[in-house]
This record gives structure tokens, C-alpha cells and sequence, in this order.
């Protein structure tokens, strides 16, 4: 409590002023959540956001800690899989040869041995879709020099190519020591990647004309207040 | 005798307030135009937005709340628990607005998240976020780290005067004002320090894994900004795993430790007064913490075969070791392999870690080292007392800038820190639990949020239930303000409720 004590605020006079304060911050959300993007259709089916409630169902159990583990598997074949299969089960996919597809994301790491890259699949890499269908899916891939020189990866509102890969995944790479990364063996382009506009909102730019506006009139007023008490 | 607040008293409350949401309007100025400059004009417009309603909170405040009274350590502590979920609100504004958001709700939990320096993040396609919003999210974390490092010192210690005294129960300074101006000037060069130094490392560190020129500058300041404010956030979904590289790797363990060491250490070193780090209490209880971690750690991914070999097992292992410890939450594993992959032992261990956290008046959160060392003491010196003869004298020091006799209120104070922590870790689990989450996922989480880590097996991602949500960033708020300002606000509310007019 300050030492020189003033008008004590009553609860019910502390009550309303928090109800108007809540109030305007509602205002303010609500206006900020109408001008999101809005797209058309019904992207939900796209929707795979994971939750730990319901993980996927692996091939067989995790070895629990203290029991032996598996061989790394080299037989079984070519199996597609998602990033998603990859790394909830990367027990039962380790050193198996598989199949993912997905799109190229951020820059590339060009090294003397190879090139890494940042292969995603799930909902954002098929196209222009709304920005709220969860997580990315992402997996490492490793590249040989000269698979990834023509690849145009993705970023912004810019869509990566498309790559069908097909590689042996490892839970931990044995030479590199690198976690969940697939070394491609074959690489094809399956789309090339472009640019993946968002819907536009005309209505973004006077809002936003508004509060500038607004802030300009009450930081002026605060600055000569304060001016003229200095004088 | 208990009054009910007076209009002195919320004035200053609302005057602090609200510069500190009109500081965060102020700081989207630059930001609109670097989203301008990077051709993203929808991101320029929302920075926009949202630096109009901080400056305009601002000025209001400024207008209808400026006075002569001066402010007091309450009114400091109360402003704080009230500033950081406000100014987590106008940050989230262009975040929400570019659409990667589910809602205000999830901006509003990055936002807090970014503040707090937690680093877990409710955001979609995280991949293709414009570079402006991203660069934004990442700097709430140096912010968030710069006002608690400054809070910290301002009230811990006086503004930094009584440095060497700094512990986890000093008492709060009266004169909160000039005292936060001495703890800036304290900070800032330190900060500065680190801000330059630390930006030319990992620059050098990102080009050398093998980033573009222009694309390795944008990493480098969101990854110096994520790994020296203990924060979490990543440029993309592998975050560290992302630069497949020892040396960034190496080069984030040493900011994140550079951000985990408290203020008064900082200033100790500076002054090439290097002997504090063997003597002090808090140095010392950190390291030791932090070896022993690792060394479990490191035998609960043998047990489990994890790695095929020494050096993989120390790189990976050591480094989710530091994350966790320094409440940075940076991995190179994706949050599966942690679950699925690590055992079960190496996963209690980073939460193990987690809780304890980082040295008091740093970037980092839990329960601090330094409250971990005074009870260790405590129990020390309690142990003597039952083996020693009945009338024998016990008494104990420990360093801290200066050697100080250790007192039962200084056990006592860390005591009652330490069991709050454990309430809150609990309490965030259960609802966990409540919600059908399985306890592991549940426990991992709830320590992570309220030890303001970025680590997560999972609980927290979008589509998060919105009151679990609120939860975690009140956890998060709390935890960062280590219960203080929170305490101070509920006393608000009870004088309120029942003091006398």
C-alpha cells in the first residue's frame, strides 16, 4: 500500500473496472481472430494433428530398458511409410528400406560428403491449405552431392518441391550419429514446388490504419502532457 | 491490519502496467518495417496493429496514471504478474493475424510461452511462418529474459548494490525505481556482452554446417535469441536437429550455460573475480546437479541401447542434459525417439533436470541451484547437530559473492520455494492425468511449463484443450515469476475482498 493513503477502491468499483478492461481485450481478440485468413472449403479431413492419446500402432512394442535390442533389420522389403509411422516406430523401421514423399522445407546444408534437408509430409505439403492443421511432420534426409541441386525448397508462402524418396532409415545414422534421418538412395521429383498464396483480406489494412492512427493521437497527447509538466 | 488498495495504489500498478504493453507496441515499430522490407506486407500490417493498441495502452496509461507517489517493491510485484500475461496479449497480435495460430487463445500461449523464455509453442506449419513473425517470436524470448534478469536483480538484490548478498530469500528493496534503473545498467552491459560475441559464434557456426550467406544470418539471430535466453523456440520443426551439426551444437551448450548463470556470477566474472565459480555455492550445486544428471542419464540410454556408440551417446546425451538444466528445451531428437526411444530413466532424468533449472537471477527457470545448495546445507548442518554432542555449537557458511553465516530463514525460505514448485509440477500433471493423458507425458510436460523448459513429449501442441492451455500459461507466468508477484496479487485481491476501507 502506498504511504500517503488515498480513496480506497471498493471490491464492487474493482470488479467493474476489471469487467470493462476484460471486456475491451475481448474486443480487441475477437477483431483480431475475424481478420485471420479465411479459406474457403472444408480442409478438415486434412486435419491429422497427432495427440499422444492416440499414438500409432507400431509393428511390435518398444524393447523396454535393460532388454536386448533387435538386430538392425535390412531385410523386409520397401514399405511407404509417413514421418509421422518413422518416428513413433522407429524401433520397427530402423535400417529397413523405405518410401516417404513430402516437400522440401528451409535451406539446404550443402557438406563435402552430401547435402542435408528437412523432408515434410501431413497436410502442408500438398498445396495451399490453411495454416491451422497442426504440427509440421518432418523427417532428416541425407542426400548424395548432386541429388539436390536442382531442388527448390520451400519457405513463406512459398511451397517446396515434392520429393518421392526412397531410402534406409535410421533411428540413430551409424556413421553420422544423427537421429531419425533417412539416407536416400532414390530421389524423384513428384511436383515442383510454387507459390501458395493466402487468401487476401481487404480488411486487414484499414484495421490496421485505425490503431495506427489511434496510437499516434494518444502518444501526441501523452508527450505534451508530459512536456508541458517538465515546463 | 489489513486495507483495501487505494487509487495511489492502482495507479501505479496501471502506470507500470501499462508502459510495459506500451514498451512491447514499441518494440513491433521496427518489426513492421523489417516485415515490410522482406516484401511481407500482411506481416507488416498485423505488426501494425499491434504495436498501435500496445502504444496506445501505453499512452493512456501515461495520460490518466502518471502521479508523485513513488513506487514500492508491492506495487513492482503486482504490476509484474499483471504486465507479463498483458504484454504476452498485444505480442500475440500479429502472431494470431498471420494465420499459423488455431485462435487468439494459442497466439496468446505462444506469446506467454516467448515471455516467459519456455519455448513451447502451439504453432501450425511452423515451416512456413513468415520470417518477420518468426524473428518476432524468437525475440519475446530475449525480452522475456532481459525483464527477468533485470526484475531479479531489482528485487533480489537491490538493483544489484548488495550483489554479493544475493539468495533466495533476500529481502525486497523499497525503492523499486531507481533500483530497476541500477539493475538495466547492470544487466544491459552484460547482455551486450553476450548479445555480440555470442551472434558472431554461431553465425560462424551456421555457415560453417552449411547454410546459405542470408539464410545463416536469420538462424543466427534466432538461435543465439532461443539458446542464450534459455528459450526453446526453433526456426524449424527439427529445431536443433535442424543444423545437423556438433559445432552449432557445441556452440548453443555454451550460450545456453552463459544464460543459466545468474546476474551476480556474470558481474563476479567480469570482474575477473573467477575464484566464485570453484567456491560458490550456487556454481558449484549447478555443476554438480548438472554431472549427475548426465551421468544417469547416460546410463539409462546405455541400458537401453539407444546409441550405438560413446560419442553419439555424450553428443546427444549432453546436450538434452544442458537443455533441460538450463530450462532451454533446445533437442536434436525428435520428441517420439525421447518417448519411444530413451528408456524410461534417461526421460525422468531431463525432467529430474528441468525442475531444478538454472542459478537464480538468470534466464533460466525451476527451482534454481542456488535454493538446491542452501538445503543441501541445511541438511548438512542438521546431520552435525544430531551426531555432535548435545551442546555443541553448529553453525555453517556458504559463498555468495561474500561468505555469509547460514541462517534457518535462509533454509527455511528456499524450503518454501522448493515444496511451491513441487505443488505446481503436480498440480499441472494432475490435470494432466485428469484430461487422459498418460501420466509420463502428463508429469514431463506439466515440469516443463512451469519450469518455463521448451522440452515436451507431446501434451503441449496445437489443438491442446483451451483450459489445459490457460493452466500451462499460468504455470508458465508463476513459474517464472517464481510465486512473488502472483503471492502479491492475491494479496491484492484478498485486501479487496476483505481489508478495511
Amino acid at each position: 500500500m502506498s504511504p500517503l493513503r488515498t480513496r480506497p477502491v471498493g471490491p464492487l468499483a474493482a470488479a467493474i473496472g476489471a469487467l470493462v478492461a476484460a471486456l475491451v481485450l475481448f474486443a480487441v481478440a475477437s477483431l483480431a481472430e475475424a481478420l485471420r485468413p479465411q479459406w474457403e472449403g472444408d480442409a478438415e479431413e486434412l486435419s491429422e494433428a497427432p495427440d499422444p492419446r492416440h499414438p500409432v500402432r507400431c509393428a511390435a512394442q518398444a524393447p523396454r530398458e535393460g532388454e536386448p535390442r533387435d538386430e538392425e533389420s535390412t531385410g523386409g522389403g520397401l514399405t511407404v511409410v509417413s514421418t509421422r509411422e518413422l518416428r513413433e516406430c522407429s524401433h520397427v523401421f530402423d535400417g529397413r528400406l523405405v518410401r516417404v514423399s513430402g516437400e522440401v522445407v528451409g535451406p539446404l546444408l550443402r557438406r563435402p560428403h552430401g547435402v542435408w534437408a528437412q523432408l515434410n509430409d501431413g497436410p502442408y505439403a500438398v498445396g495451399a491449405v490453411p495454416g491451422d492443421l497442426g504440427p509440421n511432420q518432418s523427417i532428416g534426409l541425407f542426400l548424395r552431392n548432386g541429388a539436390a541441386d536442382a531442388v527448390r525448397t520451400g519457405a513463406g508462402r512459398h511451397r517446396g518441391d515434392r520429393l518421392d524418396v526412397v531410402g534406409t532409415f535410421h533411428r540413430v545414422d551409424p556413421s553420422l550419429g544423427e537421429s531419425a534421418v533417412v539416407r536416400a538412395h532414390q530421389v524423384v521429383l513428384a511436383e515442383p514446388g510454387g507459390p501458395s498464396p493466402a487468401p487476401p483480406r481487404p480488411g486487414l489494412p484499414l484495421v490496421a490504419g485505425a490503431f495506427a492512427a489511434l496510437a499516434l493521437v494518444l502518444v501526441a497527447i501523452a508527450l505534451y502532457r508530459s512536456s508541458a509538466r517538465w515546463r | 491490519m489489513l486495507f483495501r488498495p487505494d487509487v495511489e495504489d492502482l495507479r501505479l500498478i496501471g502506470l507500470t502496467t501499462g508502459g510495459a504493453v506500451g514498451g512491447i507496441g514499441a518494440l513491433m515499430v521496427p518489426f513492421a518495417g523489417l516485415a515490410a522490407l522482406l516484401g511481407e506486407g500482411e506481416a507488416a500490417l498485423s505488426f501494425v496493429v499491434g504495436a498501435g493498441f500496445g502504444l496506445s495502452v501505453g499512452a493512456l496509461s501515461q495520460i490518466f496514471m502518471r502521479g508523485r507517489t513513488a513506487m514500492r517493491a508491492t506495487h513492482g510485484l503486482a504490476a509484474l504478474a499483471i504486465a507479463w500475461p498483458l504484454c504476452a496479449y498485444a505480442a500475440a497480435l500479429p502472431l494470431v493475424l498471420s494465420g499459423h495460430w488455431a485462435g487468439f487463445g494459442d497466439a496468446w500461449f505462444e506469446a506467454v510461452s516467448g515471455l516467459t523464455a519456455s519455448g513451447l509453442s502451439l504453432v501450425n506449419d511452423l515451416d512456413h511462418l513468415p520470417v518477420s513473425i518468426d524473428l518476432w517470436r524468437h525475440s519475446l524470448q530475449l525480452i522475456g529474459a532481459f525483464a527477468i534478469m533485470v526484475v531479479a536483480v531489482t528485487v533480489l538484490s537491490g538493483g544489484g548494490r548488495a550483489l554479493g548478498a544475493f539468495h533466495a530469500s533476500e529481502e525486497p528493496e523499497e525503492h523499486i525505481g531507481a533500483n530497476a534503473l541500477r539493475a538495466v545498467r547492470l544487466v544491459g552491459p552484460v547482455f551486450a556482452a553476450w548479445s555480440l560475441a555470442g551472434l558472431a559464434a554461431v553465425l560462424a557456426a551456421v555457415l560453417y554446417a552449411g547454410l546459405p550467406p542470408l539464410a545463416a544470418v536469420r538462424h543466427a539471430v534466432s538461435l543465439f535469441a532461443t539458446a542464450f535466453s534459455t528459450g526453446g523456440f526453433a526456426v524449424h520443426t527439427s529445431n536443433l536437429g535442424f543444423y545437423r551439426s556438433p559445432v552449432v551444437e557445441a556452440v548453443a551448450i555454451v550460450l545456453m550455460l552463459g544464460g543459466a548463470v545468474g546476474m551476480p556470477l556474470h558481474v563476479l566474472l567480469s570482474r575477473r573475480r573467477v575464484g566464485e565459480l570453484q567456491r560458490g555455492l550456487e556454481p558449484r550445486t549447478f555443476a554438480l546437479s548438472l554431472l549427475a544428471v548426465f551421468a544417469v542419464l547416460a546410463v539409462g540410454l546405455v541400458r537401453t541401447e539407444t546409441f550405438a556408440g560413446p560419442i553419439s551417446l555424450w553428443r546427444a546425451g549432453f546436450l538434452h542434459t544442458v537443455s533441460a538444466h538450463t530450462t532451454s528445451g533446445l533437442h536434436t531428437v525428435p520428441r517420439e525417439l525421447l518417448r519411444n526411444d530413451w528408456g524410461e530413466l534417461a526421460p525422468i532424468m531431463l525432467l529430474v533436470a528441468m525442475g531444478i533449472g538454472g542459478m537464480a537471477a538468470s534466464a533460466a527457470g525451476g527451482v534454481k541451484a542456488i535454493r538446491l545448495g542452501l538445503l543441501g546445507k541445511g541438511i548438512g548442518r542438521d546431520v552435525h547437530r544430531v551426531v555432535l554432542p548435545e551442546n555443541a555449537v553448529v553453525s555453517s557458511t556458504y559463498q555468495a559473492g561474500v561468505r555469509r553465516k547460514l541462517e534457518p530463514e535462509h533454509v527455511r525460505g528456499a524450503a518454501v520455494i522448493v515444496f511451491l514448485f513441487l505443488v505446481l509440477y503436480l498440480g499441472v500433471a494432475l490435470l494432466g492425468l485428469l484430461y487422459g493423458y498418460e501420466f509420463d507425458v502428463a508429469m514431463f510436460d506439466a515440469v516443463a511449463a512451469s519450469s518455463t523448459s521448451g522440452l515436451s513429449l507431446g501434451l503441449v501442441r496445437p489443438g491442446l484443450e483451451w483450459f489445459m492451455e490457460l493452466v500451462l500459461a499460468a504455470a508458465m507466468v508463476v513459474g517464472r515469476l517464481e510465486f512473488l508477484g502472483v503471492l502479491t496479487l492475491f494479496g491484492y485481491a484478498v485486501s479487496f475482498a476483505r481489508g478495511r476501507a
